[in-house]
């Protein structure tokens, strides 16, 4: 595989790059550079989530660090008077902060317990906002855009789309180099048999805790960006169904790889606007979709080529290329 | 490696889906966007406002569509789903705006989404019309210059409706259940605000969590104080009716009021018929001696074209006629010049017969609060029957 | 609701609270029943199969409306149109096992996310065929009264018999019958069971007969209380989540005490504290299972 791939992998990085560099002025309109805003967005959250899975823990309480991010930024601007290139990281750490907590607390839960716990958090996450008052209640928030930055003035999308495009890449950076780092692969130890991972003087503990907290993190951020691009912020999105719907972007893309939620991300931001008909039949689309994919490609959509090529390397009687 | 040649397809079928979804289609039309749940339980309603919205345009087509200077537009209202929640309002105002390129938009129904949608049209100048309670959606301190409140919301009505009330039923005693959401807190408030006014007494104002539908533990604490009226402020036709049925059965006899035109049959369906008798709801009236011929002619294309009569229709229907005449009257498809004209205290006498105006200049620094005859409505077996009007001195000048 | 009783201070207020925290019990009886047979659903399938069916609360939706189909339109009586729902939603459940979660291959998080799947394309397909607007029913037994000062309507008395007719009907069904003792034999080692020559599938196919069958059934008891509507769902899982956590997952015994048990402390929640309820709700449980994973009532 090595050999053959090389001068392929030279050609295909700086053409991804010039792409994504220059999408703004290949898409022609504007609502196709809102998809993909929204496309990075949630790759910045499906990558993150999945960092949490990797490690063995079934976290489905995204929506409730993506919205602390994005109500941190809202209240540090409207009530400590912070701009938004402060109140960003400040959110993001105010994320960071209750994961630490929550994964301390939770240390000794795993499975499903955990995955309990952390739909229980997303609700309360969202009920104490809008119980509080002064967090806003029912309201829907409004947020200014960001204050301009080097003198980049955030008026149209094509600024939004240069700074989700930087999240994404420092995401996906970040999220790679501890994949591949000796915590990574204490990570799918732990992922694959705790116990085990214990005995070999992996601090389990420790662990679950910076996963989680690294998740929040970006989560976080996510919320931040979400939040002047959306430009009103209510507790109606940051319900279960967010965080499931981050989830399915990670097991249809493919939880093996990297990539996955990327893909996975193009996959299903996308899949909506080109299903026929209204709510219904859209969600009878949709959910036919993710079924077929977990039935055909159960590494998601990344194993793809993968399972091409085993198909074909069968018709070809058997020996693989 | 070959993950990268993949993502490159996907790039490239995003790519290609841009270009599919970019607009197309430039003729001579006057697009309106609807920007309203047209999905979730409030689909109700906003199909209700859309169709009422396309009664209007009807007429206006009907009768050579919309004259700007010397041209004549065809009206188009073009759909997009808020889901009903702020996030989806904006990316529904975004394709609107961006993709479909309207001139003018509808919606939408509540507060969050519809400053969701202002957040996009407010920037891009397009006039928007629409329903939200909320003083934010409309108040010239938060810019709105091309934002117009076609209903009547709890500040303008509550004094008419509970002076009102309390001459023709005699309430005293005044309890509040709803659920818990912006629209129902901003109800409560002002409905405290006006039973001091008028030496009314609140007894129990409660909310509770949506999805709860074992109302009776705070039924039992309600009744229990005796109120003359249980009224509702925001909550949609089920939560309402199941409230009302829960209500009967429980022991209340008393009166059952709301902020909106009654619905016998949505709401009889969960609340029983025989319990909605006597409720009364305010509104246009579109039915009966009190109801002017124009609007009885609403009524009567709606049922032609949609099979059944829908109470919220008029909400955005009515006064869509009156910016369609601004526009007219502006020959221009200016938005400044048109807001002007909206702005300019002028009387509509609009086609389904009634006349109103745009006021509001004292709350809301501007005039682009809606005005129009207000009626009080009793459920009467399976109909809605107008019982009395609401003086304009009460809707206009109510708190003074 | 009148205060019937003697007017004087000490034995007007103890008649006057006796009624209310009465009713509120009955309240939350009702309700808790009704939990009950969710969770023993949702129990059912995790402790026979190992999957986390997040779709019982949908199908306890699908149970509402087609009840509300088999009464209101095709005009059958109750207990036919109960019976009815029973067995529609247990033949789902049976489709639902062999077409799906036998051939999927995977680990519990596919099966967990092939039964979200499953939740939301059941949502849809009821979206397009019942619409968007909720639809009651006329009560089926009309008429209240008053025990002891509380107020009770037949309908409730028939929901709350129904419940605990189905109830025991399953426990009874586990403890007598082979069947029953197999699906619990299932439930505890599947491989022992397996050696010992139960017949796996039939056992598989019979317990989501059984879990989407109470589930449907408890849809179809509360629609005339309330009424039938496509959005009945996702509140109804987190409901039945916290239940389950309660009672221990997998444990039928465990459903049927932590569903009656949520369903008077929200009962009570709700009367006495008001929409908090909630909130401190799911606080607590997660703070139960930090420092009891397994539950309230189950065990390792």
């Amino acid at each position: 595989m090595a050999v053959n791939e090389t001068p392929h992998k030279n050609i295909l990085f700086p053409l991804i790059a010039i792409l994504l560099l220059g999408l703004p002025w290949v898409l022609q309109s504007a609502y196709s550079l809102h998809l993909m805003i929204m496309v990075g967005l949630m790759v910045v959250l499906a990558a993150s989530n999945r960092l949490v899975l990797v490690s063995g823990a079934w976290f489905m309480g995204h929506a409730a660090f993506y919205a602390i991010g994005a109500y941190g930024v809202v209240l540090l601007r409207s009530k400590a008077g912070l701009d938004y290139w402060t109140a960003l990281p400040l959110a993001g750490l105010m994320a960071s902060l209750v994961a630490f907590v929550l994964g301390y607390a939770t240390s000794r839960v795993r499975g499903i317990p955990f995955a309990i716990i952390s739909v229980a958090f997303v609700e309360v996450v969202r009920l104490t906002i809008i119980k509080i008052k002064w967090l806003g209640g029912h309201k829907a928030l409004t947020s200014p855009p960001p204050e301009p930055l080097l003198g980049i003035d955030f008026s149209s999308k094509i600024e939004y789309y240069y700074f989700i495009l930087f999240l994404v890449l420092i995401t996906l950076f970040i999220l790679y180099l501890i994949e591949n780092s000796p915590a990574g692969a204490a990570l799918k130890t732990m992922a694959a048999n705790e116990e085990l991972a214990e005995s070999l003087g992996i601090n389990t503990t420790r662990y679950k805790v910076f996963t989680l907290t690294l998740c929040a993190f970006f989560g976080g951020m996510a919320g931040g960006f979400y939040a002047p691009y959306v430009a009103v912020t209510g507790p109606t999105s940051f319900t279960l169904n967010t965080s499931i719907l981050i989830l399915f972007n990670v097991v249809v893309g493919g939880m093996g790889s990297l990539w996955g939620p990327v893909v996975g991300a193009v996959f299903l931001t996308l899949l909506p606007e080109v299903l026929p008909g209204q709510a219904g039949i859209q969600n009878i689309l949709y959910a036919g979709v993710v079924l077929a994919v977990l039935f055909f490609l159960p590494r998601g959509i990344v194993d793809l080529p993968n399972r091409i090529r085993l198909a074909a390397g069968r018709r070809k009687g058997g020996k693989l290329a | 490696m070959k993950t990268r040649g993949f993502l490159i397809s996907f790039l490239a079928l995003a790519l290609v889906l841009g270009q599919v979804l970019a607009v197309q289609a430039e003729e001579k039309v006057f697009k309106v966007g609807a920007a309203l749940a047209f999905s979730g339980p409030l689909a109700f309603v906003g199909n209700g406002f859309r169709n009422g919205a396309q009664i209007t345009v009807d007429y206006f087509n009907g009768k050579g569509g919309l004259k700007i200077g010397e041209d004549s537009y065809r009206i188009e209202i073009v759909d997009a789903d808020t889901k009903f929640t702020a996030d989806g309002a904006t990316t529904a105002a975004r394709r609107l705006v961006d993709a479909e390129k309207v001139h003018m938009v509808i919606g939408a129904i509540a507060g969050p989404q519809t400053l969701g949608v202002l957040s996009v049209t407010g920037p891009a100048k397009i006039i928007t019309l629409h329903s939200a309670g909320v003083t934010e959606s409309i108040d010239k301190k938060h810019g709105r210059k091309y934002s117009f409140r076609g209903w009547m919301s709890y500040d303008e009505i509550a004094p008419g409706v509970f002076k009102w009330l309390k001459k023709n039923r005699g309430i005293q005693r005044i309890a509040m259940l709803d659920l818990d959401y912006e629209s129902s807190h901003h109800g409560h408030d002002v409905v405290q605000r006006i039973a001091e006014k008028l030496g009314l007494e609140v007894v129990y104002d409660e909310f509770y969590e949506g999805g709860t539908k074992d109302l009776s533990p705070f039924l039992l604490k309600a009744i229990a104080k005796k109120p003359d009226v249980i009224f509702n402020t925001a909550t949609s036709g089920t939560g309402w009716g199941l409230l009302i049925k829960q209500a009967r059965e429980l022991g209340y006899e008393g009166l059952f009021a709301e902020n909106h035109p009654p619905t016998p049959k949505e709401t009889g369906e969960i609340a029983g018929m025989d319990n909605m008798q006597g409720l009364i709801g305010f509104g246009y009236a579109t039915d009966g001696e009190m109801a002017p011929e124009g609007m009885v002619a609403f009524k009567d294309a709606y049922v032609k074209k949609y099979g059944s009569w829908h109470e919220h229709s008029t909400v955005l229907g009515i006064p869509f006629a009156s910016v369609l005449m601004a526009i007219e009257k502006a020959g221009t498809l200016d938005p400044d010049k048109i807001a002007a004209v909206l702005e300019s205290g002028a009387e509509w006498k609009i086609p389904w017969g009634i006349t109103g105006t745009w006021g509001g200049a004292g709350s809301y620094g501007h005039p682009h609060q809606w005005f129009a005859p207000n009626y009080a409505i009793e459920v009467q077996g399976e109909k809605a029957v107008p019982i009395g009007v609401i003086p304009m001195s009460d809707l206009l000048h109510g708190w003074d | 609701m009148g205060l019937e009783g003697p007017a004087h201070a000490g034995g007007g207020l103890l008649i006057v609270m006796f009624v209310l925290y009465g009713q509120v019990v009955v309240n939350g009886l009702v309700s808790g029943l009704i939990y009950a047979l969710t969770a023993a659903g949702f129990s059912l399938i995790y402790g026979n199969a190992g999957i986390l069916f997040f779709a019982i609360g949908d199908a306890y939706m699908l149970g509402a409306i087609s009840f509300y189909y088999l009464i209101a339109v095709a005009g059958l009586p109750y207990p036919l149109a109960l019976l009815a729902v029973l067995v529609l939603l247990g033949l789902l459940g049976v489709i639902l096992e062999a077409v799906i979660f036998r051939r999927l291959r995977g680990n519990d998080l596919t099966m967990a996310f092939a039964s979200l799947a499953i939740g939301l394309l059941m949502a849809g397909i009821a979206l397009e065929v019942f619409g968007e607007q909720g639809k009651g029913l006329p009560s089926p037994f009309p008429g209240r009264f008053k025990v002891l000062g509380i107020m009770l309507t037949w309908d409730k008395v028939v929901i709350m018999g129904a419940s605990l007719i189905i109830l025991s009907g399953l426990h009874a069904f586990f403890k007598a019958t082979r069947t029953g003792r197999a699906i619990r034999a299932v439930s505890q080692d599947l491989d022992a069971a397996m050696l010992m020559g139960v017949e796996v599938n039939f056992i598989k196919a019979l317990t989501f007969f059984m879990a989407l069958g109470v589930a449907g059934g408890a849809g179809a008891l509360v629609t005339p209380l309330y009424y039938a509507d496509v959005f009945m769902g996702p509140p109804v899982l987190m409901t039945t989540l916290i239940v389950v956590v309660l009672g221990g997952l997998g444990s039928y015994p465990g459903a049927v005490i932590g569903g009656l048990l949520i369903g008077l402390i929200e009962s009570f929640g709700y009367t006495f504290i008001g929409g908090v309820t909630t909130v401190l709700m799911f606080l607590a449980v997660i703070a139960l299972l930090i420092f009891k994973p397994q539950g309230l009532l189950g065990r390792e």
